[in-house]
């Protein structure tokens, strides 16, 4: 028994041997485990156990072994895998460095350089070496020491800013750059920037800005000069009508046919003068005469232009559909419908004329028509009718300044429209314009609340 | 004219200008004397000359040289014997801002001068009628 029982147990003691042994390693791996999951990185408890492990492998060769050995294996492993990754970070960052096209520099709160890459030693026109013995003040172009203090003030304050600046190069050329700076507490205190050379692109501002200043000069110079041209036009324009009347009236008598029919011509060329002056007046007064914009029903408007241009008995002017409210200068808007419907009148050459006004919304804008049945105009001419003092009819047959295509032209352009015009020979014409419907449609509500 | 024996003070440059006038005045029969000064700094110099008859009315023109219509305005209205001398203004100028410029320093009245003779006498007409019929403090 007692031999067969020996065995038994020596049978039994290697598995009971191992499930202890198993059970200490997988208590002790769990327990590193569990302490490593809930050890902060790199902090002062993983450093005192790393530092306590020969200690304790003295006192208790057990508690070493199952415990404090691993534990520190694992730390260290821990520390020399982040140790990797930072260096592989580092690397990476001083490849971006070095990649970038702008320029990079670190520097202490005083200014003094400690890093550099190879677009700020070109910016400059300083080597590396020289540049880490300089302070960035040294490269101001313009700024005081106590300027730039004012900015690092600033920059400790927020954390980052943005500015420009101008920097003396080597060659003591200026230059002008926009500088992103952002402000660490490590090591006592950085400041990082990029700079980026804006010369050209400043340069290039101004030059736009003196041009447009050019331009802005001479149109209102031109501008100036229709108005005060037409108005020195017209003193002694009047004089020669006055004149010519007291002639034809003083030596009535002491004319012929012919005298009287010649000084009836010169008279009338006289007024023709002074509607063309007129007409450029009017045309040089758009966009040079602001009014405030205000909203104009435009139904109202049309109704009472139709009624002030008084179409005779054989032509009808017929709205097809309700007009919106638009916010617009009143003369302007007037003058537009005023023109195109007057021409529309004028050069009606059916006994039955029919005359439509048409309105509808295209998008983003209103689109007008004015639809006649009158004689129509050759597609050559569709261009040139638009065009100052351009008229298809003689003077003498159909009185006309050529202005008011013109100024219907002008007037809507100024307005973000456009006005074009389609036409069958014969058959008559619609002249088409539009405007933009941003303001109008918040106009039309306000209008049906009032 | 309420005044047939006041001058008309004429202040205008241009010569067909002044002799628009002077013939249209004679085709409406008005017998008032016409004092014609090319100038404000002129006009001022007449009005301001204690021997010289004050005129029933000032028909003005903007667009001279030396003193223009608005300067002359300007100096008159501030004179505490002369601002009271109705002023109509006779220029060729429609423009909004001559027009504002000569309200806001009290002008009796602003014309356009017509191209048309015809319709200038019908304006030197209306001026008279006016001016005849309204009341002018003495």
């Amino acid at each position: 028994m007692y031999t067969l029982q020996k065995p038994s147990f020596r049978l039994k003691s290697p598995a009971a041997i191992f499930l202890i042994v198993a059970l200490s390693v997988f208590i002790s791996e769990a327990s590193v485990m569990l302490l490593l999951y809930y050890l902060p990185e790199r902090s002062l408890i993983s450093e005192a156990i790393v530092d306590a492990t020969l200690l304790v492998a003295l006192i208790s060769p057990a508690l070493y072994f199952f415990l404090f050995r691993p534990l520190a294996l694992h730390i260290r492993e821990r520390e020399r895998i982040e140790d990797v990754l930072h260096k592989n970070e580092e690397e990476q960052f001083k490849v971006m460095i070095r990649t970038s096209l702008d320029a990079f520099l670190i520097t202490d709160l005083q200014g003094r350089i400690l890093e550099v890459n190879d677009a700020y030693c070109s910016l400059t026109g300083y080597s590396r070496e020289e540049l880490l013995k300089m302070n960035a003040a040294e490269l101001e172009a313009t700024e005081s020491a106590e300027e730039t203090a004012s900015d690092i003030g600033k920059l400790l304050e927020t954390g980052s800013i943005r500015f420009e600046a101008r920097k003396r190069r080597k060659d003591g050329h200026i230059q002008i750059v926009e500088v992103s700076s952002n402000y660490s507490n490590l090591n006592g205190g950085r400041i990082y920037s990029f700079l980026r050379d804006i010369t050209e692109r400043k340069q290039a501002e101004e030059h736009r800005d003196s041009l447009m200043r050019e331009i802005e000069s001479a149109n209102e110079e031109l501008k100036n000069f229709a108005y005060v041209a037409s108005h020195d036009l017209k003193a002694p324009l009047r004089a020669i009508g006055s004149l010519a009347d007291w002639i034809s009236t003083d030596y009535a008598d002491k004319f012929d046919d012919e005298g009287r029919a010649h000084m009836r011509l010169l008279i009338s060329r006289v007024h023709r003068m002074d509607g063309l002056i007129d007409g450029i007046l009017l045309y040089s007064r758009v966009g040079r005469v602001k009014e405030t914009r205000v909203a104009v029903d435009l139904n109202r408007l049309v109704a009472d232009v139709i009624d002030s241009l008084a179409p005779p008995a054989g032509i009808t002017v017929t709205i097809d559909n309700p007009l919106p409210s638009i916010m617009t200068e009143p003369t302007r808007i007037q003058q537009v419908f005023q023109n195109l419907l007057s021409n529309a009148i004028k050069y009606m050459d059916k006994p039955e004329g029919k005359i439509r006004i048409n309105c509808c919304a295209e998008g983003r804008q209103w689109k007008f028509s004015i639809t006649d049945n009158g004689p129509g105009i050759k597609q050559q001419h569709f261009e040139k009718i638009f065009q100052l003092f351009q008229t298809l009819a003689p003077r003498d047959r159909v009185e006309s300044s050529g202005v008011g295509l013109a100024l219907v032209k002008k007037i809507v352009e100024m307005y973000g429209g456009h006005v074009w015009v389609e036409s069958a020979l014969g058959e008559g014409s619609t002249f088409f314009f539009t405007l933009p419907r941003t303001t109008a449609t918040l106009i039309q509500t306000e209008g049906t609340q009032a | 004219m309420k005044n047939s024996d006041k001058p008309i003070l004429l202040v205008e440059d241009d010569l067909v200008d002044v002799m628009t006038v002077k013939r249209a005045l004679k085709e409406i029969k008005v017998t008032n004397p016409l004092v014609n000064l090319e100038n404000g700094e002129e006009a001022l110099k007449y009005l301001r000359n204690p021997d010289s008859a004050k005129p029933c009315i000032i028909l003005l023109d903007l667009n001279m040289p030396i003193m223009n219509g608005i300067e002359f305005l300007k100096v008159m209205k501030l004179d505490a014997l002369l601002k009271r001398i109705p002023v109509v203004v006779l220029t060729t100028s429609e423009e909004e801002q001559d027009k504002m410029n000569s309200f806001d320093l009290g002008v009796a009245g602003y014309m356009a001068k017509p191209v048309d003779y015809r319709q200038f006498v019908e304006v030197v007409r209306t001026i008279d009628a006016y001016w005849t019929i309204s009341e002018v403090p003495q």
